[in-house]
Order: structure tokens, then C-alpha cells, then sequence
């Protein structure tokens, strides 16, 4: 294959790892933090996109800024709208099922997917149709033979990268980080030691949703468009990445976004009809990895007490 | 002494018959109502009904008289759906509405063994229920016979969950959730890109065929629509399923699956093999799941991807959490609500997937154990 | 007879283990670590069979640990277990339990939702004598499945309590703490297993009840002289009260050996427990 060929697809991988990482971080974050799945973290990522979208109209219209300023402006609105969001969720519907089995915050999280995804597909205008998603970071693109980079792919993958290592910075060296550490390890013992473990678990839902909002413009900007149904598949994706990789291990989260791009780009190369192949072929392999190794490639957090 | 016990048996029995009666009168209605707001009444109206009999006061008393009458209530009940099918002949939409809730209840009985009895998550329910109607599609030209077409869905469906069941039964729950999600987009994915299975249109299927005994066919007496066939076999079906739950929950084998879906690691200590209960549970489930499936097939006469989607393996879901994980009258009487809500009131049809999830979540939040709280086990009336 | 290991000394008196008697379960230099955490440290027990064996030992001293790699529910980072014989080591819970060892819990797992028959029938699921499509439609063997096992059930229950039969077919949760121990225990023995493993049977219990529930433990065993008991407890009275032998760990290793008085006058064992003077 040509290397210019080679470096689009090589791009375009990291690219997709990259969201896809983005989504897994926060499964493995509200994992970590109460040993849950909050399965509606694909649907807040698609809410986040949309919001970001309408708020990018809005500013628009006032026609005061240029192209990326009305992004970076709604984008901050959007993120602290959908930390709202998260937060809400986290109060109204997580919490209180904190002491029912386990499974009832899978299910609940579950049906509110559905239900995010259902009102933006009525509700929404135009909802029912992918909706195009301008490319408002950058137009320009630099090509050598058949390869091409878009500007704004580079500063995505930078700002992208950025805010992963700013999550793990978050977790690893500052207060609230080792709180949310000290609460996924004990809660009673870090309840008993005064860290509000509520005002935790509160927090790292709008942390969250923060990265939800981040990968939802990413996705936007990506394809150019974005659709109701686009956080089901993204949220199974993200799921199986940070299982994987090994439930409530950050790095395990990365490692298994770009796991499951290669694999669907591998998918795509390797097979006779590849293309619509590819998302088959990625979780066939990505399931068969699960079983053989359980607690994912970098091992899962997770400790039952007999 | 005696002569009470017999006298309060005969009473129980009336009350049996006149709450089937009822029912039947209610749901034959229902049926053929063409008003919107009568039927939203009638359903508001049944509903609270449901509350009551599933409140604390009242639950007791009926399933103590269910309990000790169960044979009878189940024959006499089946004698009500034929009834209600038999008054409804010349009604091809009714028959086909009551011959789907009565699918769908038998689905709920199928998921109930695998999630409300073991414990195993499957969120591809649709996935299991369409490759029943697959496999119904392409065994149409054969010409086989029906007990032979719903076998084989039920043995495709079989091994097709034994190699799935392998990552799930060594995992912890949230793995199966996610797996079976994964594998129900990824099949409907992979009927819409293969041409051979008819792509996005679908295949049509051929109705079913018992010993000679076409199914399509109207009856010639009394202008009796040929849907009246597909409502006995799919009772026939319910019937057999929930003979079988009712079964496994009396048995040792039933004790085993709640002690592995309540506490795995003390069951394996007790000398309980999990992978393999849970293997079973969930063969054993989805292999119910085509049966069903395939008989809603040949019913509807064509199959096709979006039939069998995610949304629809949550609907499945949906159903067996508002009737109360775990009882299978709950998830009965569940599927026939929803079934009846989502075809009835044309209005509502879009919005049924919103809906039924936020009922869900209602119900999580505020009535975990759903319309009918799954009943003790006690054994003394067999010592 | 003194036995110098690793530095520690060992107390073993010969007369408490005859040259002759069967042991049973034999661990050989079992260790057990967790990450940075040594649980288990080059530990050989021999347990004689038919004893009622105590382990003893501060907080953190590997008992539990203990007990979970003896059941399969840990695999031993290094050593053997053998039991009657057999290699048991790379067995799971499952097999562990066939063979004949049962357990009960530190914190209370009972599955608190079902009832009194639920939960101690586990103990007997396993050993079922039908088949799966016999016991399900209740035809011949799997007939008298249920029956029978209510029996036995009743029958193992009232050794410890004559109210408890009565409440066979309640909610578990209604039942006091005393009971919840009772009916785990009967869960363990339900099954006629060779060796019990008692994880703090007296934990959450008042002086009298713990009495009590010893005194039935030891009827029990009375009725089945085969039957070896391993129990770890805190209090140095049942210990005392019930146990032949014992065995005091520390950090993982084993500290001293013997009856319980003897082990209760070591200086090493009383440094373990109270620090060094």
C-alpha cells in the first residue's frame, strides 16, 4: 500500500481512537467512582453535539465572532449545560438507586438513553435525519499526494490528547481527584475520613459530562454531521473499549479506543467487503478478547469483599 | 373441617371464574373498540385495577387462591382466549392483535428465565426473536412442517447463543449487558449488508403448516379468519412455556438459578457450577425466544431487519421490569398491556419506545418490584 | 518437642497429635499474596481429622485468607493443599465443595430475599439425586426431591432451634442475627460434608446465644464423630470451650500450635496480640 494511503488511514484511525476514548473515560470514570454503568453516557455525548450545534445557530446569528470563536463559545455553554445534565442525572436518578442491586442503575441508565434519544428524534426538528454539522474549527487542509490532513483533525488530535491527559492529571494529582479515588476505593472509609462522597459522585458525573460534550463536537466536526441514533453505537463502542481495556483504568480506556479504531480499520483493509464489515469484524474480536481475558487487557478495578 | 375446606375451594373457584369472565369481556373490548378516548378510559380503568390486585392488601389473598387452584385457573383461563378468539372470528386484526400479545407473553416468560430467574442480562431478546422468523423465512421453500421449522429456530437460536454464552457465563453481569447489545446491533447490522437474507426489504415467509394443517388458511365455517389458527397455536406455546417456568421455579432447579442471579460466589461454594446454570438459562431462553419468534414470522408473513431491532429488544425488556422481574403472570399481563397500548392507540405509535422507557424508569424509581411481586417458594402443601 | 522454622518457634505438642491419627487437611508452605500484601506466608497446618481445630490470630493475620484459599475462591500464589489425599489445590469452589468441605461466612451471605428453605437448601442443590428434566417435572425420583429435602432441612434446623422449622417458609430478612448464623450453618452441614469451616460463628451475638450455638455445634458433632471443624474466632472462651487444638497466625505465618491454653501462655503469642512489653 502506498504511505500516503497508509498515513490517511493511520490519521483516521487515531482520529476515531481518540472520541472513542473520550467516550470510554467517562464509562470508566462513573465505574470507578460507584461501581456503576451509566449507560446513557453515549446518548449525552450525542445531546452534546446537538446543544453545541444550536448554541453555534444562536451565536451565529448574532454574527459578532468568527467561525471557531461561536464554536468555542457554545462549546463552553454546552459543556456547562450538559455538566447540568450529568449532574442531574447523577442527583435524581443514580443516587437514589444506590443502595437497590446494581443492575436497576444499568437498566435506569439504559431507558434514559432511550428516552434522550427518543426526544431528540420527535422533538428535535429535523431530528429524524442526520443533521450537518458545519465544520467550524477550520476549513483548510494540507495534501501530499493522497493523503490529507485537515486542519482541524490536528488540533482535535491535540486538544483531544490534551484533555485526556488533563482527566488523568485531574484524577491522579489533585484533591477532588483523589477523593474520587478514595470514594471508588471505600466509600464508607472516605465518608468517615469527611470527603462529601455525594458531592463526589456529583462531580465526576459533570466531569463526565464534560468529556461527553468534548467527544460529541469532536464526532460533529469528524463527520460533518451528526444524528439521533449516533450515541447508541458510540456508547456500546466506548463501553467495550473501557471494558477491554480493564473497567476503571484510565489508560486501560485509551488503550482500548484505539484498539477498537485499528480493529475497525484493519477491518476495513483486511476483508473482501470490508467497509460494511468493519464494525462486525471490531466486536467480534473486541469479544473475544472479553473472553479470554475477563478484567481486560490492563485489569479491571473491581473488589468483592468475602 | 373438610367440608369448609371444599366449601371455600368451590367459592375460590367461582371468584376465579368470574375475574376470567371479566377479563375477557374487558380485553374483548378492548379488541374491537375504535375510540380513542374509550379505549384510553378502559385502560386507565384496567390499570388501577392492576395497582390494586398488585398492592400489598390484596396480593396476598389472590395469589394464595392462585395458588391453590392453579390448574384450574390456568385451564379456565385458556378456555377465556379461545372464547374471546372464537367471538372475535370474523375480526383479522383483533385475532392477529391477540395472537401477537400473546407472543410477546410468551417472549416475557423466555427473558424472565434467563434475567428474572438467573440473573443473566440479554439485551438482544429481538435479536433471538428475529432469528427464529429468519430461520422460519429460510426454511420456507423447503415446505417443511411447522413442529419441524420451529425445532430447528429453536436449535439455531440454541447454538447460536452457546457461543455468545461463552464470554457472558465467565463474566460479571454488565459484560453480558454489553455483549448482547453489541451482538443485537451487530446482527440486524449484518442482515441489512447481506443480500442472501434479502438485505434491508427482507424475505417473505411462508405461513406454517402443522401435519398437513395449513395455517393460512381462513376457515371455510362461520367466516372464521385464518388468524384464529395462529391465536391457538401461539396460546399452545404460552401455555407450554409457562408450564415449564412454573415448573423450574418449584424445583431444585429454580432455587439454584435465584441463588446464583442473588449471590454467585456463595452458590459456587455450595458446590453450583455457574458457568454451566447460566449457560442453560440462557440456551435454554433463546432457544424459547425463536420458537416464538418463528411463529410471529410465518404469522406476519414477511421478515425484515428493522423489525428486530435494539429498540425492540428493550421493549422486550421494558415488559418482563413492569410486570416484575422474576413473575411470569407479571410479565403475561405486562406484554398483553403494552401490546395492546402500543397497537391500539394509533396516536401513541411513535412515541411508544419514549413512552414505555420512561415508565420504566417510573417504575424503577418508585415500584422496583413491578405490577406483580415475584411470590415466595413454599413448599408445606407437598410434605 | 521444639521445631525451629524461619526463626519462630514452633509448639507442637506430640501428645494433642497422635503419630497415628488421619490428618485430613494438610496445607504445605501455603502463601497467599495480594499485590504488595503477603496474606499467607509459607504456612503448613496439618489438621487432624474428627478435631474441632481453632485458628486464632490478631486482625489482618491471613485466617480468612485462609479459608477462601482453602475453598477455591483464591488460588494460592504458592504451596499445595491436600485433603484426604487429593490435590485440591487448583480447584475452584464448585469441585472444593463435592469433595466435602463447606464454609460459612465472616459477614452473613445469606440471600436475604428468599426463604429459610432457599437458603439452606443450597447447601443440598448440588447433591441432588434426579436429573434436571426428572427433578423439573417431578416425575419419579425427582418426586420426592422436594419432600425429602424438607425433611432433612427440618430435622437440621431443629438440632439448633425448635422455633426455626416453623419459619421455614419465611423471608430471611425478618429473622434475628442468631438465627441468620443458625441457618447459615445448617446450609454448610446440609450437605454431610467431611470438614466445616467456621468463619466467626459468634460474631454479632450475645454471650448466651454464642453459648448456645457452641453447645449445638458440639451436639452435632457428637452425632457425627467424622465431621472435622476449623473455627476462627475472637473469643478466646468458645475457643477454649470447644476447640482441641489450635493454631495462632500472625501476618500470614504460623505462630504457635497446640492446645489452646498452651498457645496462651507463649510470650510470642501474647506479644502478637497485645505488643511487646
Amino acid at each position: 500500500m502506498p504511505i500516503d494511503l497508509l498515513g490517511q488511514y493511520l490519521l483516521n484511525t487515531v482520529m476515531l481512537g481518540l472520541i472513542y476514548a473520550l467516550v470510554a473515560v467517562g464509562f470508566t470514570l462513573f465505574f470507578g467512582v460507584m461501581n456503576i454503568i451509566q449507560f446513557s453516557h453515549g446518548d449525552i455525548v450525542m445531546m452534546g453535539a446537538f446543544m453545541c450545534l444550536y448554541l453555534v445557530g444562536a451565536v451565529a446569528s448574532a454574527d459578532i465572532m468568527p467561525a471557531p470563536a461561536q464554536l468555542i463559545v457554545s462549546f463552553v455553554f454546552a459543556a456547562a449545560l450538559l455538566g447540568f445534565v450529568g449532574i442531574a442525572i447523577g442527583r435524581f436518578l443514580v443516587l437514589p438507586m444506590k443502595d437497590a442491586p446494581p443492575l436497576n442503575v444499568l437498566l435506569i441508565t439504559l431507558m434514559l438513553g432511550t428516552i434522550i434519544r427518543e426526544c431528540v428524534r420527535l422533538f428535535v426538528p429535523g431530528g429524524s435525519n442526520p443533521i450537518r454539522f458545519p465544520p467550524l474549527l477550520s476549513t483548510e487542509s494540507y495534501s501530499l499526494g493522497k493523503f490529507t490532513l485537515r486542519l482541524d483533525s490536528a488540533l482535535m488530535l491535540i486538544i483531544g490528547a490534551a484533555v485526556l491527559i488533563g482527566t488523568r492529571t485531574l484524577i491522579k494529582r489533585t484533591k477532588l481527584g483523589l477523593a474520587i479515588q478514595a470514594v471508588g476505593q471505600d466509600e464508607e472509609t472516605a465518608r468517615i475520613l469527611g470527603i462529601d462522597d455525594r458531592g463526589v459522585v456529583l462531580a465526576t458525573f459533570a466531569i463526565g459530562a464534560g468529556l461527553a460534550a468534548v467527544a460529541g463536537v469532536f464526532s460533529g466536526l469528524y463527520y460533518n454531521q451528526i444524528n439521533f441514533d449516533m450515541g447508541l453505537l458510540l456508547g456500546v463502542i466506548g463501553f467495550s473499549s473501557a471494558i477491554v481495556g480493564g473497567l476503571g483504568a484510565l489508560g486501560g480506556a485509551v488503550l482500548g479506543g484505539l484498539l477498537f479504531a485499528s480493529l475497525q480499520t484493519f477491518g476495513t483493509l483486511a476483508l473482501p467487503i470490508g467497509g460494511e464489515y468493519k464494525d462486525i469484524f471490531a466486536f467480534t474480536v473486541v469479544i473475544a478478547i472479553m473472553t479470554w481475558r475477563p478484567t481486560g487487557l490492563l485489569g479491571e478495578k473491581y473488589k468483592e469483599r468475602v | 373441617m373438610l367440608r369448609q375446606a371444599g366449601a371455600s375451594k368451590l367459592r375460590e373457584r367461582i371468584i376465579a371464574l368470574v375475574i376470567a369472565g371479566a377479563i375477557g369481556v374487558f380485553c374483548h373490548r378492548i379488541l374491537t373498540e375504535r375510540s380513542d378516548v374509550v379505549l384510553v378510559c378502559l385502560l386507565l380503568f384496567g390499570a388501577c385495577v392492576l395497582w390494586l390486585c398488585g398492592s400489598e392488601k390484596f396480593a396476598p389473598g389472590i395469589r394464595r387462591g392462585y395458588e391453590r387452584n392453579s390448574v384450574f385457573v390456568h385451564l379456565w383461563s385458556s378456555i377465556m382466549v379461545v372464547a374471546v378468539a372464537l367471538s372475535l372470528r370474523a375480526d383479522p386484526f383483533a385475532l392477529h392483535l391477540l395472537s401477537t400479545a400473546l407472543i410477546f407473553a410468551a417472549v416475557s416468560a423466555a427473558l424472565n428465565l434467563q434475567f428474572g430467574f438467573c440473573g443473566v442480562l440479554n439485551f438482544s431478546a429481538a435479536g433471538f426473536f428475529g432469528l427464529g422468523a429468519y430461520t422460519a423465512a429460510l426454511l420456507s421453500p423447503l415446505g417443511l412442517d411447522g413442529t419441524i421449522v420451529l425445532l430447528a429456530a429453536g436449535v439455531v437460536a440454541g447454538m447460536t447463543g452457546f457461543l455468545l454464552a461463552l464470554p457472558i457465563v465467565r463474566t460479571r453481569g454488565h459484560y453480558a449487558a454489553v455483549i448482547t447489545i453489541a451482538f443485537g446491533i451487530m446482527f440486524r447490522n449484518l442482515l441489512e449488508v447481506t443480500d442472501a437474507v434479502g438485505g434491508p426489504q427482507g424475505l417473505k415467509v411462508d405461513g406454517l403448516s402443522f401435519f398437513g394443517y395449513r395455517l393460512n388458511e381462513n376457515l371455510g365455517i362461520y367466516s372464521c379468519s385464518f388468524f384464529f389458527n395462529y391465536v391457538l397455536v401461539s396460546l399452545a406455546l404460552l401455555a407450554a412455556f409457562v408450564f415449564v417456568m412454573r415448573r423450574i421455579d418449584g424445583s431444585f432447579v429454580g432455587i439454584g438459578f435465584d441463588s446464583i442471579r442473588l449471590d454467585e460466589t456463595t452458590a459456587a461454594c455450595f458446590g453450583l457450577d455457574i458457568w454451566r446454570w447460566k449457560l442453560s438459562a440462557f440456551t435454554m431462553g433463546n432457544a424459547m425466544l425463536a420458537i416464538v419468534g418463528a411463529l410471529y414470522g410465518s404469522m406476519l408473513g414477511y421478515v425484515a431487519p428493522s423489525n428486530f431491532s435494539f429498540s425492540d429488544s428493550l421493549i422486550f425488556v421494558s415488559i418482563i421490569i413492569l410486570g416484575g422481574i422474576g413473575s411470569v403472570w407479571g410479565g403475561v399481563i405486562a406484554a398483553v398491556i403494552v401490546v395492546l397500548l402500543s397497537e391500539k392507540l394509533q396516536p401513541i405509535q411513535e412515541y411508544r419506545f419514549l413512552i414505555f422507557s420512561t415508565l420504566v424508569v417510573l417504575v424503577l424509581l418508585f415500584r422496583p418490584q413491578g405490577l406483580m411481586r415475584r411470590p415466595l417458594r413454599e413448599f408445606s402443601q407437598e410434605t | 518437642m521444639l521445631q525451629a522454622v524461619q526463626g519462630v518457634e514452633l509448639v507442637r505438642q506430640r501428645g494433642m497429635i497422635e503419630p497415628s491419627a488421619d490428618i485430613t487437611i494438610r496445607t504445605c508452605h501455603l502463601s497467599k499474596s495480594f499485590g504488595g500484601i503477603q496474606a499467607l506466608d509459607d504456612l503448613s497446618l496439618e489438621i487432624p481429622k474428627g478435631a474441632v481445630y481453632g485458628l486464632i490470630g490478631p486482625n489482618g493475620s491471613g485466617k480468612t485468607t485462609l479459608f477462601n484459599v482453602l475453598t477455591g475462591i483464591y488460588a494460592p500464589s504458592n504451596g499445595r493443599i491436600e485433603f484426604d489425599g487429593r490435590d485440591l489445590t487448583s480447584l475452584g469452589p464448585p469441585a472444593i465443595y463435592r469433595s466435602g468441605i463447606a464454609r460459612t461466612f465472616q459477614r452473613s451471605r445469606l440471600n436475604l430475599a428468599l426463604s429459610v428453605f432457599d437458603n439452606v437448601v443450597l447447601g443440598h442443590v448440588a447433591a441432588r439425586s434426579a436429573g434436571l428434566i426428572q427433578g423439573v417435572l417431578k416425575i419419579g425420583v425427582g418426586k420426592r426431591d422436594i419432600p425429602d429435602a424438607v425433611n432433612k432441612v427440618r430435622s437440621l434446623l431443629a438440632v439448633f432451634d425448635d422455633g426455626l422449622p416453623e419459619r421455614l417458609w419465611e423471608r430471611v430478612d425478618l429473622l434475628p442475627m442468631i438465627d441468620r448464623r443458625r441457618i447459615e450453618i445448617c446450609r454448610a452441614l446440609v450437605g454431610d460434608p467431611k470438614v466445616l469451616l467456621l468463619d466467626e460463628p459468634s460474631a454479632g451475638m450475645t454471650h448466651d446465644e454464642t453459648d448456645r450455638l457452641m453447645d449445638d455445634i458440639l451436639s452435632y458433632k457428637r452425632h457425627h464423630p467424622e465431621l472435622t471443624v476449623v473455627v476462627i474466632e475472637h473469643e478466646m472462651a468458645v475457643i477454649e470451650k470447644i476447640t482441641s487444638i489450635c493454631a495462632v497466625l500472625n501476618f500470614g505465618k504460623l505462630l504457635a500450635e497446640g492446645s489452646y491454653r498452651e498457645v496462651a501462655a507463649h510470650p510470642l503469642v501474647q506479644e502478637a496480640y497485645l505488643g511487646a512489653t
